[in-house]
């Protein structure tokens, strides 16, 4: 797609979103005719989420799939899918699996949520698509049963989050292993280096949201393919909202060219990526794009589940007083994550404080109601 | 109106089955060289069908497996079901086929409140949902009450028409919103899997939510039928799954009540051939007032000591005996107390008397651990397990040890 073009389906779909207001007014100004994709607003994550799924056109017949992520209230926000959606979603995982040269007759443990998000069930579709041999494991699953698992099952991949791998490495090594995906979180490469050391066997990373997966790592491990008939991905200014030169870092803005029964046009993702278009030593022609932060930093706490450092900061305020000034540190052991919070004064609250960080979102609920999630205040002069 | 004829037609479907199961080892010890002419001529199968090493040999074997479940075994090792891309596809849409039975159509808006992976249940449900054209939610089996009323509202918020849970998981919610003040959810339908669904929690759900309750009937190994909205026995599909009761003492098949043993014309992994599940029923081709002509199967208690706990979990004296053997720890008797808890949630006393041996918390692990979904659903705090060990000076220790279970909720329920 070029700046100068807003193809045929994707002006169709702003046609009906007009008409549906799904996304309520986000499209009223935007005039169809001679327009260009710039001149199409951004999505935002509350514009998506607020979506009034009332008005979500269902065919007969056809169903619908609902997973939710989190978000920055304590309710979950749902995403739908249609039988078209998931199989283009599985399809594109599919083709995950060809370029990590693991299509076909592989033994696949997928570490992953299996209901509530989502990721597990797409990551399963796929690789079933990939003619692999699929088997879904929740990570909440007790250790003992893990390993009987793994022992029975004798997996050559596993695909799961970072976090959980480091958190439940005996029960999950296995000789058979020949390769690690890892997803749902920022995978650092200090962590990159302790899986592979654990595990024997080489990481790749898949980058992707729950309102539309994005790309794999090849075997150079630099980057992350695209396919970019499918997905249109801009690079843009976190301040001005502009484009950068290629290569520069900005906010990824995701436009997923295929129709969905939830249309992602412009969706500001709030990950600080780069793209590149320059060929890549494996010989794959689809460019590349990085990821290097969120634009807001959020904690990563266990199982994908995140705080926004905003949230933790208005809690905080909001509890204890403005200026605060407060570190943390995050300690994940045994499958329970603690956050370990450092004050720089006295708290009047740490019940309240530690009960509004767990319920500050759906991860932290999720987690918390668990079992998984620790919150220990340290008070400075306590 | 008769459905089904017997002996069962050995037609293409039975015939293509048979064929099936003579490339897997179990079937090649069991039957020999022999063929048969009628399907119930072939012996009956067991608990060994799924054992390990029969997965272990159809996933060596074949390419077309996609994917495997699990379930609770009752040897403490967990029993692997594999399936395959046709398993799977036949398999939604006859369980799809059923719950339209319960009046689920493509305007359901259905949450799933079942195990997901590595339980079979939960996808199972999914993939039925689907084929069928519903919009499905699939939650998961949520422990925590703050989950559950967290859940209600955002459920509430998206309309839900039908919940396909476990007796228990309703009972919780019910419990919550009566007693708690926790979030109404307001559906039309619930639909119960996994567990004996009691008198009470009909009742309840009508009163308390307006919705009406179908138990459907299934195993991990397959679904077996749902009840229409006369609620009298599980309709099923004999072009699907091909039921016999047999007695228990001569072994052979009776029209009265009798071990429920099942064929499945449509498995392909592990072909399901005249395979005793651990219930006893009845069978009946009368004519049902809903007006449909599939037969009944109506359920009239257990073998083996068996029960249904809290998550929809199987528990049985064979699989404490195989444990507590494995682990060789000589006692003399256990008895097994099933209490509710609160609602949805039970407590279970197992005591056992023991010779020499002291060590309850060994013991306590060993009995946590004899099957797989029993300790996933300890850890969730959906049952809660107490161990008492009492050393044995008895004079009768050489005596066969018996293993009870006193389940108590009933007369709570």
């Amino acid at each position: 797609m070029t700046k100068d073009m807003l193809p045929a389906n994707l002006s169709s779909t702003i046609d009906s979103l007009k008409k549906s207001r799904l996304y309520g007014d986000l499209y009223d100004a935007v005039l169809l005719d001679g327009a260009s994709l710039t001149d199409v607003p951004f999505l935002t994550a509350d514009r998506l989420h607020a979506a009034d799924w009332r008005t979500i056109t269902k065919k007969a017949h056809e169903p619908l799939c609902v997973y939710f992520t989190s978000g920055t209230t304590a309710e979950p926000k749902a995403v739908y899918f249609s039988k078209s959606d998931i199989e283009s979603t599985a399809d594109y995982i599919r083709w995950f699996c060809e370029i990590e040269r693991i299509h076909g007759a592989e033994r696949v443990i997928v570490l992953l949520d299996q209901s509530f998000w989502g990721s597990g069930y797409f990551t399963m579709l796929g690789h079933m698509r990939a003619g692999n041999l699929a088997v879904p494991i929740d990570a909440d699953l007790s250790k003992e049963s893990i390993a009987e698992i793994v022992q029975l099952i004798k997996p050559t991949v596993i695909s799961s989050t970072p976090s959980v791998l480091l958190n439940l490495t005996p029960e999950l090594q296995h000789e058979a292993l020949k390769l690690i995906e890892t997803t749902g979180e920022l995978l650092e490469e200090e962590d990159r280096k302790r899986i592979e050391t654990l595990f024997k066997a080489p990481v790749y990373d898949a980058y992707g949201l729950t309102e539309g997966v994005v790309g794999i790592e090849c075997k150079m491990h630099d980057g992350y393919h695209f396919k970019n008939e499918i997905l249109y991905l801009e690079i843009l200014h976190p301040e001005t909202e502009e484009s950068v030169p290629e290569g520069d870092w900005g906010e990824l803005v995701l436009t997923v060219q295929e129709e969905r029964v939830m249309p992602i046009i412009r969706y500001k993702t709030g990950d600080i990526c780069k793209l590149s278009r320059m060929p890549c030593a494996c010989g794959i022609t689809f460019p590349r794009i990085w990821i290097k932060d969120r634009k807001e930093k959020f904690i990563t706490l266990y199982e994908s589940s995140e705080l926004p450092e905003s949230g933790l900061r208005t809690i905080i305020e909001n509890v204890c007083g403005k200026g605060v000034t407060y570190s943390y540190d995050v300690v994940t052991n045994n499958a329970i994550a603690t956050l370990h919070l450092y004050l720089d004064t006295l708290c009047p609250n740490t019940a309240l404080l530690a009960e509004n960080i767990k319920s500050f979102n759906y991860d932290m609920l999720y987690l918390a109601k668990r079992g998984k999630l620790k919150i220990q205040i340290h008070e400075k002069n306590a | 109106m008769v459905v089904f004829a017997r002996p069962f037609t050995m037609n293409n479907a039975i015939t293509e089955l048979i064929e099936r199961a003579k490339k897997v080892s179990y079937y090649k010890a069991l039957w020999g060289n022999n063929t048969f002419e009628t399907l119930q001529q072939y012996p009956l199968s067991s608990k060994q069908l799924f054992s390990p090493q029969t997965s272990a040999e159809v996933l060596a074997r074949s390419t077309a497996i996609l994917s495997c479940y699990f379930s609770a075994g009752t040897t403490g090792k967990p029993k692997v079901i594999p399936f395959s891309e046709t398993e799977l596809e036949e398999r939604s849409q006859y369980r799809g086929t059923c719950y339209s039975i319960a009046g689920i159509s493509n305007t359901s808006r259905v949450a799933i409140l079942l195990p997901f992976g590595p339980w079979v249940a939960g996808p199972s449900a999914q993939h039925a949902l689907l084929s069928i054209g519903c919009t499905v939610f699939p939650i998961g089996l949520l422990s925590s009450d703050e989950e559950l009323d967290g859940l209600s509202k955002t459920l509430t918020k998206h309309k839900i028409t039908t919940l396909i849970s476990t007796p228990s998981l309703i009972q919780r919610l019910l419990f919550l919103q009566e007693t708690q003040g926790a979030s109404r959810i307001n559906v039309e339908k619930i639909i119960t899997s996994g567990e004996y669904v009691p008198e009470k929690l009909r009742e309840d759900v009508a009163r308390i939510w307006s919705a009406e309750l179908f138990s459907s009937y299934a195993t991990s190994e397959s679904f077996i039928g749902i009840e229409c909205g006369l609620h009298n026995g599980f309709h099923y599909d004999p072009e699907h799954v091909l039921i016999e009761t047999i007695d228990p003492t001569s072994g052979k098949e009776t029209s009265e009540t009798g071990i429920i043993v099942i064929t499945a014309p449509h498995s392909y992994a592990i072909p399901i051939i005249r395979y005793p599940l651990d219930d006893l029923g009845v069978l009946t081709t009368a004519p049902c007032s809903c007006g449909s002509s599939l037969p009944r199967i109506l359920l009239k208690g257990r073998v083996h000591g068996r029960i249904e706990l809290a998550g929809g979990v199987s528990f049985s004296t064979y699989q404490i005996a195989e444990a507590l053997a494995q682990q060789h720890v000589p006692y003399t008797k256990c008895d097994i107390t099933v209490l509710e808890k609160t609602p949805g949630r039970d407590a279970l006393e197992i005591v056992v008397h023991v010779i020499g041996e002291t060590d309850s918390e060994r013991i306590h692990t060993v009995l946590e651990n004899s099957s797989l979904d029993f300790k996933d659903v300890i850890l969730h705090e959906l049952v809660s397990l107490t161990v008492v060990v009492i050393n044995d000076t008895s004079e009768n220790q050489g005596a066969k040890a018996p293993i009870r279970i006193h389940d108590k909720r009933h007369a709570t329920r």
